[in-house]
C-alpha cells in the first residue's frame, strides 16, 4: 500500500468525513510478509507451515478433555510442553511428540485462574497462581516444594500480588512482571528490587506542576508512570526479553544484567525538557501522517488499513537470538533477527488453520518450532519453519558470529527463492562492503532503500573516487566554484538592474521579470526592500508573488527529485505534490491574512498586496538554499546530514527573518511591537487553520447528511 | 417589479425548489418502494394439526430399479433407500438405531427425525431475524401424492402457514428429489427462504470407518475417526454454489470467497463400504451445502443440500430504522418479493465396493457431467504442457505522474516461447496479466504501447499460430469496472443488491471499482471478441467468469443467479463459436463445456478446524478431459519440491508466475506480491520441470485420475484409468507403502504403460 494513500485515507479518517458508504479495499491476503519499518508490506513465501494442532489432552472420556480458557504455555529444554489450563485449574504436560503425559494439579490449595508457567531445566514447575497471590514452585512431579507469596518491601507495601508472567534466571531469582517494573525475588521469597523500568524523562508541564501548584493540588496530579510489562521470557544468553506498552522507545525489550534495554529503540528516551505542544502533536497529528516512515515494531497498519498500536501478549527466542512475538489485536506473528529488524510478518485472525481469535502465549522448541496458544479458541498450533526461514535465521546468526562469506552464500540461497528479500539485499550490501566493493554494496543497498549501508560505502567509493583522480576533481570542483561566482555576480547584478528599475522607473508598472529580480535582491537587502515595496505598492505586479511560490514548488519538487538518495527523507513514489505543495506553502500564504488581521488592528499601515509580496519573498531563501544544494548533495551522505541540516534551518531562518523584516518595514513598528505582532500574527494564523478545518468538517458532514437522505429514497427499501 | 420580487426572496425560492424536489423525489420513491414491498394476508388462523411426525408408522417400498428400491413412511414423510446390490439401507432420517435419541432434547430429537427444515422471515417486520422450524417438530400436516416412481410430499407447517412439497424418486438408479417452486405455498405473513434436504440422510456416528466429503476448494474431507483430535467448539460448515451468497466486493474478493464458495454443488458421505453421493442437477445455484461433523451438540457426522427459495439481503444501513423505530446502526435484513421461480433438483448415487469413495463419487459426477454434454474433452497433446503466466506490465507511483513499469513486452513473450522451445519446451500455456492500455481501470481491450502496442500483440499472435503446441491466452476481467472505464454505464451498467444499491467499492485511490452486471459484462465479452477476431493465434483468459456468478437487481436488466450463469455460458459458448480458445481461472461446473484449458484451480481448500484432509476432487472429475494447472506457483513456492509434488499428486501441469524483466522492478507497484519472478533465473527450472513430467509422467497425461488414497499424513497413492499408480512423498524421509519405497520429498510412478 502505497504510502500516500495510507495519508490521504488517514487523515480522511482522522476529519471524520467519510463521502461514502463504501468500504475501503482490504489488504492482500498474503501469508507472510516483512515490512522493514515502514507501512509496505513486501511479501515473501511462506515461512512456517502449520505442523500440528493440540485441541485437548486426548482423553476422549474425560470430562476435562479441552482446554479451558488456557491462558500461559513453556516449552523446556527436552522439548516437552506445559500449557497452564486456568479454566481447569491445572498444568497439562506434553512430550515432545505432543502426547499428553501428565496433569498437575496444586497438591492441597488448588490453583485459582494461575496465568504463567516457568519450568526450570531441572524440570522443577514455577506457576504463577494468580488469585491465590502466590509463586508455587512443583517438583518434575508435580510435589508441592514451596510457595513464595508478596515478598515484604518498602516499595511495594500496599498492593496486591497478583503474579502473572514470570521467569527464574541462572542465579535462581525470579523475575515476575508488575505493572511498568519487573520485580526481582531471590530463592528465600525476599524482595530483591524492581528491574527494567523505562526512563519516563521529564515533562515540561509537570515540571510547572511542580513549581507552581499548591500541595493540596499536587495531590490530584495524576502520578505520571512509566509504560506496564505485558510478557517477558529468559533468553539462552542470560538476558530477559520482555514486551511492554512502551511507545518512545519500543514495545520490545531486551534488558541486561542491570536492567537496561539493549535491543533496537525507537529513541533513547533521556532527561530533557519535553515540548508539550510538540508531543500532542507528534502523538495526535503526526502519528497518521508520518506513519510508515520510521521503524516501528509490528505494523502501522492492519490488515484492514486501520492505524494500529501493537499489543505484543508474548514473546520468544530461540537458542540464536531470533525473537517472536504474537501481537493481540491482529494475531499476526511477528519475527526479529538479533538487532530488531523484522524477518517475517504471518498469521492473523480468521477461522481457518494458522489463524487465531485470541492468541495469548508462544514459545519455540529446540527445532524452531513455534507454539502458540489461542486462550478462546483453546488450542495450541505448532509452526514449522520452512527451509526458505530456516536459511534466513542460519544466515543472520552467521553474520553476527562475523562469517561474512557463508552468510553472503546463505543470503545469495535466499535471493534464488525470493529476489526481493530486504535484508538479503542489506547482508549481500554489508559484505560487498566488507570486501571493499563498494559501488556493488551501494547498488545493492539503494534496492532496498538501506541509506546506512549506502552511506557507508559511499564515503569509502567517494575516498576511492578522491585518491584514484585526485587533480582532475580539484581542476573540476575549482572549475565548478569560478562558474558559480560567476553566476552569482551575473544574479546579484540582474536582481539589483531589477530593483533599481522598479524603484526609479516611477512611470510605469512592475514587470514579471523586475519583479522576480527585486524578489532576490530583497533576499539581501530586505530593509531597502521592503520601503521600496512600501512606498510603490501602486505599481506592484500582483503576479509575481504567486510565480515566486510556483517557483519555490518547483524547486521543492525538483529537490525531491535530484536529492542524493542517502539524505532524501521521503522515497519519490511516497511523494505526495499536494502534501508538500501544502507543508510549503501553508505557512507564507497564511501569513497573508494572519497578518492582515493582526495590523489592521494595531495600527498597521500594510496591504495585502505587499503583504502578499512579502511572504513570497520569504520564500527565496528557501529556492537559493535549495537549489544548489539539491545538486551538491549527490556528493554528500547520511554522515554530513548536519551539516546539511544547517542549511535546511538557514532557509527556515531567512524565511522567519524576512516576514519579521517586512512586518517591521511595512507597518512602521518598533523592534518590540514587531516581536508581539509576529505572536499575534502566529496565533492568528493558528485560529484561521482551525476555522477552516472546522468549515471543512462541517461541510463534509453536510455533504455526507444530503447524500444518505438521497440514498434513503433510492432504496427500494420499505 | 418581478425582478426586484425574485431578487430580495432570491434565498428563499432556492431553498422551496429543493424542498419541492425532495418532497416530489421522495413520494415517487416511496411510491415505487411500496409497489415492491410484499402483501399478505392478515386473516390467518392457523388450522389444527393433523400430522406428528414423530410418529413410528411403517415404510412401505414405492419405487424400484435394477439397483435401489425406495421405501415410504407416511406418517414420518420420510424415505429410506435400500441398494440392491449389497442390500445397504440409508434411512433418511435418523432413527434410534442410528442414534440414541431419548438423551437429546425435544428440538434436537425431532431435528434428527425431520425429512425437511425450513427457514422463514416475517415480512412484517423490516429487520426480522430468520427462524427455523424442523418438520419431525413443527409440520402438523402432512399429505401423500403416490407419482411414477415415487412420492411427493407436502409437508405443511401451519404456524406461519407455509407449504412444500417434496417428490422423492427413482431415476436411472439414482434417489432424485426435487422441490417444484410452484407448489410451495405461503398462507400468512411469513415468507419462506430455505429448505433442508433431509439433513440426516446418511448420518454416520464416530464408531463407523468412513468421512464426509465436501467441496471446499479442490475437495475436502472430514473423517470420523479423528473426531478426538478436533477442538471442543467444533462448528459446522456452510458452502454456496458457484459464489458467496452475500454478494459484495468484502465477500466476493477476499478470503471470504474461499470461505463459504463451492464450484461444485456436491457432497458425499461414506460409511464403511458405502457411499452417498449428492449433487444439484437443477436449480444448483440457488443451493448450498451444509456439513456438521460430529461433536456439534450431537455426534453424528451429517451433511446435505440446503436450497434457497428466496434470496435473503443483510443491508447494512446504519441510518435506517427498525421494527421498535430505533435506527438499528448495522444489518437489516430483507427477503425478496417472490419466490426463486426455478424448480431444485438433487440427485443422490448409491455407491458400494471399490467405488465407496470421493474417487467414485468423482467418477460418478464425471459421468453425469459426460452424459448430459456438460464437460468437453480438450486434451489434445500428448504430455503436460507448460503453464506460464506472464506479467506484462503494471504502474508505480511517480512524484506526478504513474509511472509505467514494463515487466514483459509481447515480444518478450516471443522470446520466452522461442527459447523455451529452442530447449525441448514444445507445449506452453501462456497466460497474459496486464496486458491492456489502462488495465488497472479494468480495460478490457487496447493493447499498451509501452508493450508494443497492437502490432507486437499481433505478432504473439502470428506466433502462437504458427507453433502448435503453443496457445497464448490474453487475460481479462469482465466482471469488475470502474468509474474511469470506458464505455461503461455507471448506472446501467452496474450490478445492485436488493435494496437497489450498486455493488461497488471505493478504492484507496479515490475510484469507485463496480461488479458488472451480467448483461453489460456478456457485450463487453462480445465487444472484445470482435477486437480480437483478426488475431487468430489468440485465445481468451477468463479471470472471473468462472469464478462469480451472482443475482443481480438492476431494473433494466435483472438476473437471478440462474439466469447469471445461463448468461455467463452464451458468452463463453460467444467466443467458442468465434473460433477463440478459452482458458478460465474459476472452475465453477458451468465452464467446463467450453474451456480449453483451466488455471488457478483450487489444489487445497479454506482450512477450517474440521477439515483433515484436502483432496483433488474437482481435479479428478476434469482430469483426461481438460488440461489444468493450480493456483501454486513454482517460483511462489517456500520449497519448489513440495510445490512439484503437489502439481504431481494433483494431475496438474507446473505452473510459474513470471515476468522478463526483474522482479526487482515490482517493488513499490501494487504487484509486489509477486517478489520472485525474472525469467532468465527460472528459466533452467521451467525446462528442466518440464522434462521431467514428460519423461516420467506423460503416461498419465490425459487419462482420468481414478483414485486418491491418503496413505498417511505425507504420503499419497494417484491412481489413473490406464493403471498407472503414482505415490507421492511429502515428508523428510523415505516412506513405504504397497510395498514400494518413496524416496524423501519424491514420487515413483508405477503400473500401467511405465
Amino acid at each position: 500500500m502505497k504510502l500516500r494513500k495510507r495519508i490521504s485515507i488517514l487523515l480522511l479518517a482522522a476529519l471524520t468525513v467519510m463521502l461514502s458508504a463504501a468500504t475501503p479495499v482490504s489488504a492482500y491476503d498474503g501469508t507472510s510478509y516483512v515490512t522493514n519499518g515502514t507501512s509496505e508490506r513486501q511479501y515473501v513465501p511462506d515461512s512456517y507451515v502449520i505442523a500440528d494442532i493440540i485441541n485437548n489432552i486426548g482423553d476422549p472420556e474425560n470430562r476435562q478433555n479441552a482446554f479451558k480458557k488456557p491462558l500461559d504455555l513453556f516449552i523446556d529444554k527436552d522439548d516437552n510442553l506445559y500449557i497452564v489450563d486456568s479454566g481447569n485449574s491445572r498444568v497439562v504436560k506434553y512430550n515432545a511428540d505432543h502426547e499428553c503425559i501428565a496433569i498437575f494439579k496444586c497438591p492441597g490449595k488448588a490453583f485459582k485462574n494461575p496465568q504463567g508457567i516457568f519450568v526450570g531445566d531441572d524440570g522443577d514447575m514455577y506457576v504463577a497462581d494468580t488469585d491465590n497471590n502466590r509463586i508455587v514452585h512443583l517438583d518434575a512431579e508435580g510435589n508441592l516444594i514451596e510457595e513464595f507469596t508478596n515478598p515484604e518491601s518498602d516499595l511495594s507495601t500496599g498492593d496486591v500480588f497478583t503474579p502473572s508472567k514470570l521467569v527464574i534466571s541462572e542465579t535462581g531469582y525470579i523475575y515476575v512482571v508488575r505493572g511498568e517494573n519487573i520485580m526481582a525475588i531471590d530463592g528465600n521469597g525476599t524482595f530483591r528490587g524492581y528491574y527494567g523500568q523505562t526512563n519516563i524523562g521529564y515533562n515540561l508541564a509537570e515540571v510547572l506542576t511542580r513549581m507552581f501548584a499548591s500541595d493540596e493540588q499536587k495531590l490530584f496530579v495524576k502520578k505520571r508512570l512509566a509504560s506496564s510489562y505485558v510478557n517477558l521470557t529468559y533468553g539462552d544468553d542470560g538476558m530477559i526479553y520482555a514486551t511492554s506498552m512502551e511507545r518512545e522507545e519500543g514495545e520490545i525489550k531486551k534488558l541486561n544484567a542491570i536492567g537496561n534495554n539493549i535491543y533496537r529503540k525507537y529513541k533513547t528516551v533521556g532527561n530533557t525538557l519535553q515540548n508539550p505542544i510538540k508531543a500532542w502533536i507528534d502523538n495526535n497529528i503526526l502519528k497518521a501522517v508520518v506513519a510508515g516512515q520510521s521503524f516501528k515494531f509490528g505494523e502501522y497498519f492492519d490488515d484492514n488499513g486501520m492505524y494500529m498500536e501493537p499489543l505484543f501478549a508474548d514473546i520468544c527466542v530461540d537458542k540464536n537470538g531470533i525473537v517472536t512475538v504474537i501481537e493481540q489485536h491482529t494475531g499476526k506473528v511477528y519475527q526479529y533477527d538479533q538487532d530488531g529488524r523484522m524477518l517475517v510478518a504471518f498469521g492473523g485472525m480468521g477461522e481457518k488453520k494458522g489463524t487465531f481469535t485470541r492468541p495469548v502465549a508462544i514459545d519455540v522448541d529446540s527445532k524452531g518450532n513455534l507454539y502458540i496458544l489461542d486462550q478462546i479458541n483453546a488450542n495450541v498450533q505448532i509452526f514449522e519453519p520452512t527451509d526458505f526461514i530456516k536459511c534466513i535465521h542460519e544466515a543472520t546468526s552467521t553474520y553476527n558470529n562475523g562469517d561474512y562469506q557463508k552468510s553472503y552464500d546463505l543470503w545469495r540461497q535466499v535471493l534464488t527463492v525470493d529476489e526481493n528479500y530486504d535484508l538479503a539485499h542489506i547482508g549481500i550490501a554489508n559484505t560487498y562492503y566488507k570486501q571493499g566493493e563498494y559501488t556493488k554494496a551501494m547498488d545493492e543497498a539503494k534496492i532496498v532503500g538501506d541509506r546506512d549501508v549506502y552511506t557507508l560505502a559511499f564515503d569509502k567509493y567517494k575516498y576511492v573516487v578522491l585518491r584514484a583522480h585526485f587533480l582532475p576533481i580539484i581542476l573540476l570542483a575549482l572549475a565548478i566554484i569560478v562558474v558559480t561566482l560567476v553566476l552569482i555576480r551575473l544574479f546579484l547584478k540582474a536582481s539589483n538592474k531589477g530593483y533599481w528599475e522598479f524603484i526609479s522607473d516611477k512611470s510605469s508598472k512592475m514587470s514579471i521579470r523586475r519583479g522576480i529580480a527585486y524578489s532576490f535582491y530583497a533576499l539581501f537587502h530586505p530593509f531597502d526592500a521592503m520601503e521600496g515595496l512600501k512606498w510603490n505598492r501602486d505599481r506592484i505586479n500582483r503576479l509575481v508573488p504567486f510565480i515566486i511560490f510556483a517557483l519555490a514548488y518547483v524547486v521543492r519538487m525538483a529537490y525531491l527529485y535530484v536529492v542524493h538518495f542517502p539524505l532524501a527523507s521521503i522515497e519519490i513514489e511516497d511523494v505526495n505534490p499536494w502534501f508538500e505543495l501544502v507543508k510549503l506553502l501553508i505557512v507564507p500564504i497564511s501569513w497573508i491574512p494572519a497578518s492582515f488581521m493582526a495590523t489592521s488592528i494595531s495600527g498597521g499601515e500594510s496591504k495585502i498586496r505587499e503583504i502578499t509580496f512579502a511572504s513570497a519573498i520569504s520564500l527565496t531563501p528557501f529556492i537559493v538554499i535549495n537549489l544548489p544544494l539539491m545538486f551538491l548533495s549527490n556528493i554528500m551522505s547520511k554522515s554530513q546530514k548536519s551539516w546539511y541540516g544547517v542549511f535546511t534551518a538557514l532557509a527556515y531562518f531567512g524565511l522567519f527573518l524576512v516576514l519579521f523584516i517586512a512586518m517591521m518595514v511595512l507597518n512602521n513598528y518598533t523592534f518590540g511591537k514587531t516581536c508581539a505582532m509576529m505572536f499575534m500574527s502566529a496565533f492568528l494564523m493558528l485560529v484561521l487553520w482551525l476555522v477552516l478545518l472546522l468549515c471543512y468538517v462541517l461541510t463534509g458532514r453536510m455533504i455526507q447528511f444530503v447524500i444518505s437522505i438521497i440514498n434513503e429514497f433510492r432504496l427500494n427499501f420499505l | 417589479m418581478v425582478k426586484q420580487f425574485f431578487k430580495e426572496r432570491l434565498g428563499t425560492i432556492i431553498l422551496l425548489v429543493i424542498v419541492a424536489i425532495f418532497v416530489t423525489v421522495g413520494f415517487f420513491s416511496i411510491k415505487k418502494a411500496k409497489n415492491n414491498a410484499i402483501t399478505y394476508s392478515e386473516d390467518y388462523t392457523a388450522p389444527e394439526a393433523t400430522a406428528n411426525l414423530l410418529d413410528e408408522g411403517e415404510y412401505k417400498l414405492v419405487a424400484q430399479t435394477s439397483k435401489l428400491e425406495l421405501y415410504y413412511n407416511d406418517v414420518k414423510g420420510a424415505i429410506q433407500v435400500k441398494n440392491l446390490e449389497n442390500g445397504h439401507l440409508w434411512k433418511g432420517v435418523a432413527d434410534k438405531e442410528v442414534y440414541d435419541i431419548d438423551d437429546l432434547n425435544a428440538q434436537w430429537a425431532a431435528y434428527l427425525q425431520s425429512p425437511i427444515t425450513i427457514s422463514y422471515n416475517d415480512l412484517k417486520k423490516r429487520d426480522s431475524g430468520v427462524t427455523k422450524l424442523y418438520a419431525g417438530r413443527d409440520c402438523g400436516f402432512l399429505e401423500t401424492e403416490y407419482i411414477p416412481n415415487g412420492v411427493a410430499v407436502t409437508y405443511g407447517f401451519l404456524r406461519p402457514g407455509i407449504y412444500v412439497t417434496l417428490e422423492y424418486t427413482l431415476e436411472d438408479d439414482n434417489l432424485v428429489v426435487r422441490v417444484p417452486w410452484e407448489k410451495v405455498r405461503e398462507d400468512f405473513k411469513y415468507a419462506i427462504t430455505t429448505v433442508e434436504v433431509m439433513p440426516y440422510l446418511g448420518a454416520c456416528d464416530n464408531n463407523r470407518d468412513g468421512y464426509l466429503f465436501y467441496p471446499d476448494g479442490s475437495g475436502a474431507i472430514t473423517t470420523y475417526a479423528k473426531v478426538g483430535e478436533r477442538p471442543s467448539n467444533v462448528k459446522g460448515a456452510s458452502y454456496y454454489v458457484y459464489t458467496n451468497k452475500s454478494v459484495s466486493f468484502n465477500t466476493l474478493f477476499t478470503d471470504a470467497y474461499d470461505r463459504y464458495t463451492a464450484s461444485l454443488p456436491v457432497y458425499g458421505i461414506k460409511d464403511g463400504d458405502n457411499a452417498l453421493f449428492a449433487f444439484g442437477t437443477k436449480g444448483a445455484e440457488n443451493s448450498g451445502i451444509i456439513v456438521y461433523p460430529s461433536g456439534y451438540v450431537v455426534d453424528l457426522n451429517h451433511a446435505c443440500f440446503e436450497v434457497y427459495l428466496r434470496n435473503v439481503f443483510n443491508v447494512n444501513m446504519y441510518n435506517v430504522s427498525g421494527s421498535n423505530g430505533v435506527a438499528t446502526g448495522g444489518n437489516v435484513q430483507r427477503v425478496d418479493k417472490n419466490l426463486i421461480k426455478e424448480d431444485k433438483e438433487i440427485r443422490y448415487s448409491f455407491l458400494c465396493g471399490d467405488k465407496a469413495d470421493y474417487g467414485g463419487m468423482a467418477a460418478s459426477y464425471r459421468d453425469y457431467l459426460l452424459d448430459n454434454g456438460l464437460i468437453k474433452n480438450a486434451v489434445t497433446a500428448d504430455t503436460y504442457p507448460l503453464s506460464l503466466r506472464l506479467l506484462m506490465g503494471t504502474q508505480k507511483d511517480g512524484l506526478i505522474f504513474k509511472e509505467y513499469v514494463e515487466m514483459t513486452r509481447f515480444s518478450d513473450v516471443i522470446k520466452i516461447n522461442e527459447s523455451l522451445k529452442e530447449k525441448g519446451v514444445e507445449n506452453i500455456e501462456n497466460i497474459l496479466v496486464y496486458w491492456q492500455k489502462n488495465s488497472e481501470d479494468y480495460e478490457y481491450w487496447g493493447p499498451d504501447r509501452h508493450l508494443g502496442g497492437k502490432s507486437g500483440l499481433k505478432d504473439v499472435s502470428e506466433y502462437a499460430e504458427k507453433n502448435s503446441g503453443i496457445n497464448v491466452f490474453l487475460e481479462n476481467d469482465f466482471l469488475v469496472a470502474s468509474d474511469a472505464t470506458k464505455r461503461f454505464n455507471e448506472d446501467d451498467d452496474v450490478a445492485y443488491d436488493g435494496v437497489n444499491i450498486e455493488i461497488a467499492q471505493e478504492t484507496f485511490e479515490g475510484k469507485t471499482r463496480y461488479l458488472v452486471n451480467p448483461l453489460a459484462a456478456f457485450n463487453r465479452n462480445k465487444a472484445f471478441v470482435k477486437k480480437i477476431k483478426n488475431y487468430d493465434g489468440l485465445g481468451i483468459g477468463y479471470w472471473d467468469i468462472g469464478r462469480y456468478a451472482y443475482a443481480d437487481y438492476n431494473e433494466l436488466h435483472p438476473y437471478t443467479k440462474s439466469e447469471t450463469v445461463r448468461q455467463f455460458t452464451e458468452l463463453l459458448n460467444e467466443s467458442m463459436t468465434n473460433g477463440k480458445k478459452i482458458a478460465s481461472a474459476g472452475s465453477n461446473e458451468y465452464v467446463f463445456k467450453y474451456t480449453d484449458f483451466l488455471y488457478m484451480m483450487k489444489e487445497g481448500n479454506f482450512g477450517l478446524s474440521i477439515t483433515d484432509y484436502e483432496v483433488p476432487f474437482v481435479q479428478m472429475v476434469v482430469s483426461g478431459l481438460i488440461p489444468y494447472s493450480t493456483e501454486g506457483a513454482g517460483n511462489l513456492s517456500y520449497n519448489l519440491d513440495i510445490q512439484k509434488l503437489k502439481w504431481i499428486e494433483y494431475g496438474a501441469s507446473p505452473y510459474f508466475y513470471l515476468t522478463y524483466e526483474s522482479a526487482l522492478n515490482l517493488r513499490d507497484t501494487d504487484m509486489a506480491e509477486l517478489f520472485s519472478s525474472t525469467y532468465a533465473d527460472w528459466e533452467d527450472t521451467l525446462v528442466d520441470t518440464y522434462k521431467e513430467f514428460k519423461d516420467n509422467l506423460s503416461c498419465v497425461y490425459g487419462k482420468q485420475m481414478t483414485d486418491h488414497t491418503i496413505f498417511s499424513e505425507d504420503v499419497r497413492k494417484v491412481g489413473y484409468e490406464n493403471g498407472v499408480v503414482v505415490y507421492v512423498n511429502y515428508g523428510e524421509k523415505d516412506a513405504s507403502a504397497d510395498g514400494y519405497t518413496i524416496p524423501a520429498r519424491g514420487y515413483i510412478v508405477t503400473g500401467g504403460a511405465k
